[in-house]
């Protein structure tokens, strides 16, 4: 929407001294270009001395468009809803409903854009760069305009091909400076002396409001006089043609011409000749193009003027004539020469020319927020024919740009991903690209885009943001944290080295990181070896705590003979075993006691090996625990021969 | 259409050679003759220096940013033969890794799409180029040598698409690694790493340009089963390569001829729109049409905008 934005051109300067030598530039983000200051470098040559001045600065570009004004914003919401619904309706409906389901969406987009000019038409009142607020609601009215166009000749097309009444509709529409006028003149203490008065008589007349016009001269001083009931009777009788009116072309043409012939021969008979005004509304009823032509005043454009001629003069056009009229209307307000964009997508569109139609639009917008609804709904529109094969492929192309300048910004980008549903595998391809690369600020963000990823099968994404945030959490030393992660990333190594992490810090300080949350960790638990053990373990704990000694020696004693548990660990199962064999009851039998003193043998053997080419820390925990050996062979044995005698009197 | 959203001082004594976003936008990597690295957070239109990092002993060419799931971490190469892999640690940057094998200034460098795993591929003057693999405790390196007469100059991965599976539903880690190269010798090559041999080995020789290859870029994956390579050079062209992925051939399609040396190519994250940068002191933006043409979006460019405004 180049109306809105400052640059219109294609080429951008930047004005930096520094960078006027030579210029780098990178994609950097999602849409982001870095721009900065560069030099040939001959890589393998030599070094090159060189000499800067001034700062070496990196500047930020961005594509900026209207859309990220406050007032579309609202656009940009509402445009979501009804494409999603058009989406889903057009795959549910009966082939009878088709069209009418496209219509109403098509009204839904221009009662969108009608709401965005009133709310700036508000916003100027209080706010604002008028200037810009100004073109905004211009550019948005031209393109409520041409929508209204499409709607009419492409998608709400009539049986019969008739289409002069909707374009009148249009016409009235877009154009009610003749109402305006004749609120005015009415409300004028002597109406017909009022300057506008005629003015807003031919105005009427040339948009077909007869009632209007009838109105205004029934309110003239002369009314009951013979030349004000003649036109009267005209202007009342005159025939409209109506699609539903049961009334058949023929007929309506044969009523029609009858009705014509009879305005020129009271025109011929001089029934006017003593008012030259009332002359001319017979002339216009009568269709002398001069006539009309000569009122383009009142008209403003060629379509208006294109409408209200053909209302005389042909009333049954149909599209395909409807180009030539286009021509001679434009010929007649001074050519091509004075033409502007806004007319060439208009005569583009009577010329039943949809790629035109579409490229002129693309060619003066900066975003493609218009032409890709516009294209969306005549791809469902012409769906079912042949020669449009470029439709699909447009569509597809122009929903992808816009999406991808919603992507780019920070909270559009939602509405941005609900398009790329509806887009085929390129859809597909950049709703993942643009989920993996949100900016994770918090852990909510995160779960947003798991939820969104994994509401589309995108596990890839699921695993990516999973892995991210688990790094991230061990980076900041939340191990807990960062095992949930891993859990749900379902990365055997990542949450076996945090495991590692979580039990040698137990070994250091003897308490647990986030326990609640290892105690709850259920059959993720078996994701790796290490969590597995450090899930058991925990087990334990909760066991020994409830005072459930017995099932907790069986877990220790299968946790220690499994060999799940790292070998810096084994002290402290070891360690652990001590109160349970110095317990009253003994709760070790015999046979685990046998496999705890193997384990024991083991790491002895192990440590007086490693004590030899140890570094200190490990000599350290070595000798702390050799300190304790001792009491635990002491225990062992003890136990040993409680068991074996408790053993052998329970089976006697 | 286009506004300069926020410029920063970058604080190098000397002009920038590389500048990088990381995987999210949110951190900025330049990289300069005077022989440092700095990294800025970006937040919004405002930068803070968190690293200025300073241990290559040359100019430092380019900055690489690896995916977040691995850390955060940074590559440089440099004029002074090394290659430095950074990682920060706490809200500390430091060297974790330094590769030395070239025996040329090192151009390029370029991580292996996450999928393979911490990857990286550097590329020297040396005409060889090394794919560095992060194991469990150290870097795997693997050179290979020759790869370019006279100089390799660009290095970039092909994006980890498994066959079969054009949609993107399902990346999967078979997907075949492949990595193109430009060199001095005006080819640009295409490499396919054998996982039976675990050697990379020379699959295609894409000739077309006629002087040294500068930049390579392989686009990336935007759902479509083809694969596209841009490559610009010395001979101030720009060739987009396109296979479609069913014929296999490399179908090569002169972008433009500009007025002086391409330097750079760049592929926007989406991979529709290519960015080129060389001694025009231009920066212009290319789309494909529906048509296949490759056209010009706009130029950032020195000079005065031009007056023509066009309104509906």
């Amino acid at each position: 929407m180049s109306a809105f934005s400052k640059n219109t051109s294609r080429t951008w300067s930047i004005q930096d001294p520094v960078i006027t030598n030579r210029m780098h530039g990178i994609i950097g983000g999602v849409s982001s270009l870095l721009v900065f200051p560069h030099k040939d470098h001959y890589k393998d040559d030599r070094e090159y001395p060189s000499a800067v001045e001034g700062k070496i600065k990196l500047y930020q570009v961005e594509s900026f468009s209207w859309l990220w004004s406050r007032q579309a914003r609202k656009l940009i919401n509402e445009a979501m809803g009804t494409f999603i619904s058009l989406q889903d309706a057009v795959k549910e409906v009966e082939p009878d409903d088709y069209k009418s389901v496209l219509v109403k969406k098509c009204r839904e987009y221009r009662s969108m854009i009608q709401a965005c000019v009133e709310d700036i038409t508000m916003c100027r009142e209080c706010e604002g760069d008028q200037e810009e607020l100004t073109a905004s609601g211009q550019l948005l009215y031209k393109m409520e305009l041409i929508l209204s166009l499409i709607e009419i000749l492409f998608i709400d097309k009539k049986p019969g091909g008739m289409i002069l009444g909707q374009l009148l509709m249009w016409i009235r529409s877009h154009f009610t400076q003749c109402i305006e006028k004749k609120n005015e003149v009415m409300e004028s203490d002597h109406p017909h002396q009022h300057s506008a008065y005629w003015e807003a008589v031919y105005g009427s007349v040339l948009q077909g409001r007869m009632e209007d016009a009838r109105h205004m001269l029934s309110n003239h001083p002369f009314a009951d006089t013979d030349p004000f009931l003649s036109i009267d009777e005209l202007l009342r009788k005159m025939p409209f043609y109506q699609v539903y009116g049961g009334v058949s072309v023929a007929e309506f043409t044969v009523r029609w011409q009858h009705w014509q012939s009879e305005c020129e021969r009271r025109l011929q008979e001089g029934h006017y000749s003593t008012c030259h005004q009332l002359q001319t509304v017979c002339k216009i009823l009568c269709g002398d193009q001069k006539t009309i032509n000569n009122l383009i005043d009142l008209m403003d454009t060629w379509y208006h003027l294109m409408v209200s001629t053909l209302l005389f003069t042909c009333p049954t056009v149909k599209l395909f004539r409807l180009h030539s009229a286009a021509q001679d209307a434009i010929a007649c307000v001074g050519g091509e020469q004075s033409t502007t964009p806004l007319d060439h997508v208009l005569l583009a569109a009577m010329e039943a020319d949809i790629l035109q139609v579409i490229k002129e639009c693309q060619q003066v917008l900066d975003n493609t927020w218009f032409t890709a609804h516009v294209t969306d709904l005549l791809c469902h529109t012409m769906g079912q024919t042949t020669d449009q094969k470029f439709l699909p492929e447009l569509r597809e192309s122009l929903l992808l740009d816009y999406v991808s300048v919603l992507v780019s910004h920070c909270s559009l980008w939602q509405i941005g991903i609900l398009y790329l549903d509806h887009l085929g595998p390129s859809g597909i391809a950049m709703s993942q690209t643009v989920l993996q690369r949100l900016p994770l600020t918090d852990d909510s963000r995160a779960h947003k885009i798991i939820q969104m990823a994994s509401d589309r099968n995108f596990d890839s994404v699921v695993v990516g943001v999973c892995r991210v945030m688990g790094r991230r959490a061990l980076s900041q030393g939340r191990l807990g944290s960062a095992i949930w992660w891993g859990v749900r990333s379902r990365d055997a190594a990542f949450t076996s080295h945090l495991a590692h992490q979580i039990l040698q810090k137990y070994v250091v300080e003897g308490r647990f990181e986030s326990s609640q949350l290892l105690d709850d960790l259920g059959p993720a638990m078996l994701l790796s070896d290490t969590l597995t053990f450090l899930g058991k373990y925990r087990e334990f704990h909760m066991m020994y705590q409830d005072g459930n000694f017995r099932d907790a020696a069986v877990l220790l004693v299968s946790l220690i003979s499994s060999k799940l548990a790292p070998e810096y660990f084994w002290p402290v199962l070891l360690l652990d075993a001590l109160p349970l064999l110095k317990s009253e009851e003994p709760v070790i039998s015999a046979e685990q006691t046998y496999e705890l003193m193997y384990c024991l043998h083991n790491l002895h053997n192990h440590a007086s090996k490693r004590g030899k080419q140890s570094s200190l820390e490990n000599e350290a925990t070595c000798s702390a625990f050799l300190e304790k050996e001792i009491d635990l062979r002491l225990a062992l044995s003890n136990n040993l021969a409680r068991a074996i005698i408790h053993e052998g009197s329970v089976d006697n | 259409m286009v506004s300069v959203i926020s410029n920063v001082e970058t604080g190098h004594d000397d002009m920038i050679h590389d500048a990088q976003m990381d995987y999210f936008g949110t951190r900025l990597a330049t990289c300069s003759s005077d022989r440092s690295v700095r990294i800025f957070e970006v937040k919004g239109t405002s930068q803070t220096l968190i690293a200025d990092l300073r241990e290559h002993e040359g100019p430092v060419w380019q900055v690489a940013w690896a995916h977040p799931m691995y850390g955060n971490i940074l590559a440089s190469c440099s004029y002074d033969r090394k290659v430095i892999i950074w990682q920060e640690d706490g809200h500390k940057w430091k060297k974790v890794h330094e590769y030395a094998n070239h025996d040329s200034s090192v151009n390029s460098l370029c991580w292996a799409p996450h999928e393979h795993g911490l990857i990286l591929a550097c590329a020297s003057a040396d005409g060889s180029f090394s794919v560095l693999t992060s194991t469990a405790h150290t870097w795997e390196s693997k050179k290979i040598t020759s790869a370019h007469s006279v100089g390799c100059n660009a290095v970039s991965w092909a994006p980890a698409v498994a066959p079969g599976s054009a949609d993107g539903t399902s990346r999967s880690g078979t997907a075949v690694q492949r990595i193109v190269t430009g060199g001095c010798d005006s080819y640009v090559k295409i490499w396919k790493f054998d996982s039976a041999t675990g050697e990379w080995i020379e699959e295609l020789k894409l000739e077309g340009h006629s002087d040294w290859v500068r930049d390579v870029a392989w686009a990336p994956s935007i759902g479509l089963p083809r694969s596209i390579i841009a490559s610009c050079s010395q001979d101030r062209r720009v060739i987009i390569w396109t296979n479609d992925g069913v014929t296999g051939v490399w179908q090569p399609r002169e972008l433009n001829t500009f007025d002086d040396v391409i330097w750079h190519v760049s592929w926007s994250v989406t991979g529709n729109i290519l960015a080129v940068s060389g001694g025009d002191n231009k920066v212009s933006l290319w789309k494909e049409s529906l048509e296949g043409q490759w056209v010009c979006l706009s130029d950032s460019a020195k000079g005065q905008p031009s007056s023509e405004q066009r309104t509906l």
